[in-house]
């Protein structure tokens, strides 16, 4: 039955995909030339802009390494790799100077694709389903043959952090006003910095704690075909960790949402920040790096964008990410990163490459276990104080990656947006549910635009109360949100994670008196 | 006149971007003390990889002797690997970086407004009194950038939406056209321009021509005052005070990219000016409307990504904003590092490494103006270069075509870019000319020919090809760059020869002619030049007449002497108006305006 899915006309054609913009955003003619010309042999380079490498201000770099960990083996790695040393000049020089490759610095670029390959065994890199089933029913043309024939291929571009990639697939992908699938709960800084602002459309997808509903997201399609409506081209999710709820999906959850993006012809961006962050069996049996794939992993047709960040892994410091996915696509992302920004700052790809090199493969892997039992150690402790102080008013999923929990209030029609102010009067901090609602986010940004038309027509008019009044109206638009998010992993010390839930019980409570309250009003 | 109302200058893409709701909620409370803060998605500080960064400073700095840099605190160790908390940047390096331009252009932004209703009246020495005659200064804020381009992105986002008309010189960073401006539909509006940027005649006369047209004014000039890319010109003083007040009169952004500022040298390499540098037009705006750009990528490197935006508090807040949104800001690593590298130097060692990169510059101009008097006198024409990397050359043959000059001169073993790569009407034609293509070939499905097409499609266009190319003098050494040119020289000579010889006066006639679709305001060639400061005035006086009589002609005229001043004018001029004749029909169908062909450098 899947094999009928399986014919040639599923393949992308990405050409059929780039927004206005992305079709007319071609290779600067003069970036070309530099890259064709820069270092050829023979080739007095007098074209380019770049300042001759001498005149950098430094000359080396020597970096002492942590020893993150009480685990003996991770402590092993980092003791033996002690410190790093970039003192050959023309890597000093590479640290300091332009960003040549719109992919990135090669070195790292390489690794990275290595690393996805390995990882997720990308399905674009292996002959496609077809080819064995075409044989026998010969019915093709030569063309679809021949695209059977070639694998789609995987190529890999670094970004300066996640977030950057987003907003360059935005821009790629997606028209202003264009309709977006994501999770209803989701990360708010792609829907707030870079979807509204675009004016898109965005459709929330129900989710359990296993990610997003299939059933429910073919439901909303079905419906807004039959209406009439413009079909999504886009679903944006975060298969691992997901943030704000912690879920993970699962290998036959995502299957069935892969199927259905073939169904709907749907391009999947998998936002996989907190895919290293995986602990599915707590501290003492962590993964390393024997982890749970993600799409790409299942992506026969590459319609997959995977993004991965090294902020949630290395340090957010660097800006440093990449984007996997078919060559068509990446190739676009790259021209547009290195259009906005020419790329990733050399400094942090040519350290950390050369940190990568250093570790190899069994130091990189010592610190992600390190950090996974870092990770899992703190989720539990945070579970246990939740135990201990939230049982009977709350309740909660086991959490098995990333770095939030994500907390139900119980009781009829309980609001936990108050928790932001109660949470502060007694000295803790939480993300309510409503800070990453799409339904929320959406209804915020629709009352902000009209607040701006009535204050253009009526200037007199003081803003403050009639945002007031209008934030009560939204909120009950988008009905009360009774959950919260709790990050466990920055905080210090298990002492002030008990102490933190202690707190949160008393504000917890007032909110459901809050609740009690108005119903009895 | 009020200062500018950002307001009402957003995109509505920008007018959308707000604060997202969480950053408001989490700065308002994560600060206060014992607060158990269980909100962020910040990894612990003790996870990251790296324990401390030494550096060796190079012997190019003229910092203190001892020349390693430690950075070893624990809190600076996490902050270089940590996200960036604040929009602006990391703060101690947003106060240098305020602290400088400050410094170097005093902003008439941070002094008191003039109040117009008292300015007349006598000054009395009584504070109470002065206190109300002067409003609150507009003020000035910096955000850090990961470079300029980065900025330049988010900027035009904010200022633009697709569509717009922009004003630049005619000759420009090609990047902003081919990577921002063009992807975004934009009308691009060529101002033309001479050795001191671009012409306030010329200026005028556009948009008072697409005024009476009633054609969308353009809200937003872009312009690389120091060093410019790729023409080499310095505006000066004057130049600049002249194209601030018609940005007034026009109430136009004013938006200087200036990333050449710290490469200028005036006077060549005896008497480099360190941080005693010509101002940008920050230091004259009085309006709050000019958004100013630096990066350190032509000072310290371009590896580092790192620039920023100066400007009014208003402008500075939303780009902010959109820096935070695009990109969470320029990565730490770099900001930690390079704040650490310039506290270290202090400002005496951070004058030292300017004064020696100026030096350096300064004497690598002086090896390639040398090496092009000997082997392209004759051949070409050039400036000699007062700031930044780059020399402009216009090849003296009529009707000479510079983008041979890929060819040729790579044949010979040495790299330029032609004037066609960076003139924003070929950029903009050959962006016409590939949506044509995919048009045609979406039509039908035979391929090919695609480079003919272009130049046929360029010609429909009505452009004359370029004769102008650029040289880069600071990316190889002074030997290197002697037999580059004496290449270029052999590679000039071979195209030079081969050229099409075209009657100037008649190529500018049959173009206004047989022109339909743009305007092109056509200067005379003028075979035989010499160089001469006067030619300067006698240049924009001409310009001047020639834009009151036929506003889109101008011509920037360069003459040898006063006799032949006189005859250049009238060719001119009877020239300009015939072009102006054949646009004035023309121009109202939206057409771009143009300028184009055998233009003079003067």
């Amino acid at each position: 039955m899947e094999e009928a899915h399986g014919d040639s006309s599923k393949f992308v054609d990405w050409e059929q995909r780039w927004s206005r913009e992305a079709r007319r955003k071609q290779m600067p003619t003069l970036q070309s030339i530099v890259s064709k010309y820069q270092g050829a042999p023979g080739i007095i380079g007098m074209h380019g802009g770049l300042p001759p490498a001498d005149a950098f201000p430094f000359s080396a770099f020597k970096c002492s390494l942590q020893s993150s960990s009480n685990d003996a083996a991770a402590a092993a790695a980092a003791a033996a790799a002690g410190s790093l040393s970039i003192s050959d000049p023309p890597l000093v020089s590479a640290a300091q100077q332009y960003n040549m490759h719109a992919k990135g610095y090669p070195p790292l670029q390489s690794w990275a694709r290595d690393i996805v390959c390995e990882l997720h065994q990308p399905a674009t890199l292996k002959p496609h389903p077809q080819n064995s089933s075409s044989s026998s029913n010969n019915t093709g043309t030569a063309q679809q043959q021949q695209q059977q024939q070639q694998l789609i291929g995987l190529d890999v571009a670094i970004t300066p952090g996640a977030s950057a990639a987003l907003d360059a697939i935005a821009r790629v992908l997606l028209n202003p006003g264009d309709a977006v699938l994501l999770e209803e709960f989701t990360y708010n800084h792609h829907a707030e910095a870079h979807l509204l602002p675009m004016g898109c459309e965005l459709l929330p997808v129900p989710m359990d704690s296993a990610g997003l509903l299939p059933a429910a997201l073919d439901a909303m399609l079905t419906q807004r075909s039959s209406a009439g409506l413009a079909l999504p081209r886009l679903l944006y999710c975060i298969p691992t960790g997901q943030n704000p709820t912690g879920a993970v999906m699962g290998p036959e959850r995502m299957r069935q949402v892969y199927e259905l993006a073939r169904k709907w012809d749907l391009i999947i961006l998998e936002d996989d920040a907190y895919f290293w962050l995986q602990y599915p069996q707590g501290p003492e049996a962590v993964p390393g790096l024997n982890l749970r794939p993600g799409f790409l992993s299942i992506d026969v047709d590459g319609r997959v964008i995977r993004v991965d960040t090294l902020a949630k892994l290395l340090g957010p410091g660097f800006r440093l990410g990449w984007v996997a996915g078919p060559p068509a696509l990446v190739n676009k992302v790259a021209l547009y990163i290195a259009a906005i920004s020419v790329g990733a700052s050399s400094l942090s790809q040519v350290m950390i490459h050369q940190l990568l090199l250093q570790w190899g493969r069994p130091g990189l892997e010592a610190y992600v276990v390190q950090l996974q039992q870092r990770y899992a150690r703190s989720a539990a402790a945070a579970e246990a104080a939740a135990a201990a102080h939230l049982a009977d008013i709350a309740e909660w999923q086991p959490i098995r990656a990333g770095m939030f929990m994500w907390v139900k209030i119980k009781g009829e029609g309980v609001d936990a947006s108050p928790l932001m102010e109660l949470g502060a009067a007694e000295k803790v901090m939480v993300v309510t549910g409503n800070l990453s609602s799409v339904a929320h986010l959406q209804a915020t940004a629709h009352a902000q635009q009209q607040q701006a038309q009535d204050q253009q027509q009526q200037p007199e008019q003081q803003g403050s109360h009639m945002q007031q009044q209008q934030q009560q109206q939204l909120d009950k638009a988008a009905g009360p949100c009774p959950y919260f998010r709790v990050s466990f992993a920055s905080v210090a010390s298990d002492a002030d994670l008990q102490e933190g839930f202690a707190r949160l019980r008393r504000a917890v409570l007032r909110c459901q008196a809050l609740a009690a309250n108005g119903a009895a009003q | 006149m009020a200062p500018v109302n950002w307001e009402d200058r957003w995109s509505t893409e920008a007018q959308l971007k707000q604060l997202p709701s969480l950053h408001g909620i989490v700065s308002k409370f994560s600060t206060m003390a014992g607060m158990i803060g269980m909100h962020g998605g910040l990894p612990p500080a003790d996870s990251f990889p790296f324990s401390s960064f030494n550096a060796g400073i190079s012997a190019a700095g003229h910092g203190p002797a001892d020349t390693e840099l430690q950075i070893v605190e624990p809190q600076l160790v996490s902050a270089a690997q940590q996200y960036n908390m604040n929009a602006e940047g990391y703060a101690p390096l947003v106060s240098w970086a305020y602290n400088m331009v400050a410094s170097l252009h005093q902003p008439a932004t941070l002094l008191p407004q003039p109040n117009p209703n008292t300015s007349t009246a006598p000054t009395t020495p009584s504070s109470s009194s002065s206190c109300s005659s002067e409003a609150e200064p507009i003020g000035m804020q910096v955000v850090m950038t990961q470079g300029s381009s980065a900025a330049l992105d988010c900027l035009f986002r904010m200022l633009l939406n697709p569509g717009d008309p922009v004003l630049l010189e005619e000759y420009t960073y090609a990047h902003v056209v081919e990577a921002d401006l063009l992807p975004m539909r934009c009308e691009l509006l060529p101002v033309p321009m001479d050795s001191h940027g671009l012409l306030p005649a010329a200026l005028d006369a556009m948009l008072t021509q697409r005024s009476v047209a009633g054609l969308a004014l353009p809200r937003l000039l872009y312009c690389i005052p120091t060093g410019q890319n790729p023409t080499g010109a310095v505006m000066g003083p004057e130049r600049m005070r002249q194209v601030y007040e018609l940005a007034r009169k026009w109430d136009l952004i004013i938006l200087e990219d200036d990333a050449y500022f710290w490469l200028q040298y005036p006077q060549g390499p005896e008497a480099v000016p360190g941080l005693n540098l010509r101002p940008g037009f920050l230091s004259i705006d009085v309006d709050g409307r000019v958004i100013r750009l630096d990066t350190l990528s032509k000072l310290l490197g371009p590896g580092f990504r790192l620039g920023w935006v100066a400007g009014p508090p208003a402008l500075a807040a939303k780009f902010a904003l959109y820096t935070a949104g695009t990109s969470i800001g320029a990565n730490m690593l770099s900001q930690v590092m390079i704040h650490q590298l310039l506290t270290k130097w202090g400002r005496q060692g951070f004058e030292g490494f300017v004064t020696q990169l100026q030096r350096r510059y300064a004497q690598q101009a002086a090896v390639a103006e040398a090496a092009a008097a000997q082997h392209l006198a004759g051949l070409a024409e050039w400036q000699a270069a007062e700031a930044g990397m780059f020399m402009w050359l216009r090849m003296t043959a009529p009707g000479a075509d510079s983008s041979k000059l890929i060819e040729a001169s790579s044949a010979e073993g040495v790299m330029i870019v032609p004037g066609n790569l960076i003139s924003v009407p070929h950029l903009q034609a050959a962006a016409r000319s590939r949506q044509q293509q995919q048009q045609r070939k979406a039509a039908s499905s035979t391929v090919g020919c695609s480079d003919l097409q272009q130049a046929q499609d360029q010609q429909a266009d009505g452009l004359a090809p370029s004769p102008y190319f650029r040289i880069s003098f600071v990316s190889v050494g002074p030997e290197a760059i002697k037999e580059g040119i004496k290449r270029l020289g052999r590679a000039v000579a071979a195209i030079s020869s081969s050229s099409s010889v075209v009657p100037a006066q008649l190529d500018v006639e049959l173009r206004a002619a047989a022109d339909k679709e743009n305007v092109h305001a056509k200067a005379v060639a003028v075979q035989e030049r010499e160089k001469e400061q006067e030619s300067c005035s006698a240049a924009t006086v001409a310009a001047e007449s020639l834009a009151a009589a036929a506003p889109l002609a101008v011509a920037d005229v360069s003459i040898g002497s006063a006799a032949s001043a006189a005859q250049q004018f009238v060719a001119a001029a009877a020239a300009a108006s015939a072009a102006a004749a054949a646009a004035a029909s023309s121009y109202g169908k939206g057409g771009v305006s143009m300028v184009a062909g055998v233009r003079v450098w003067r």
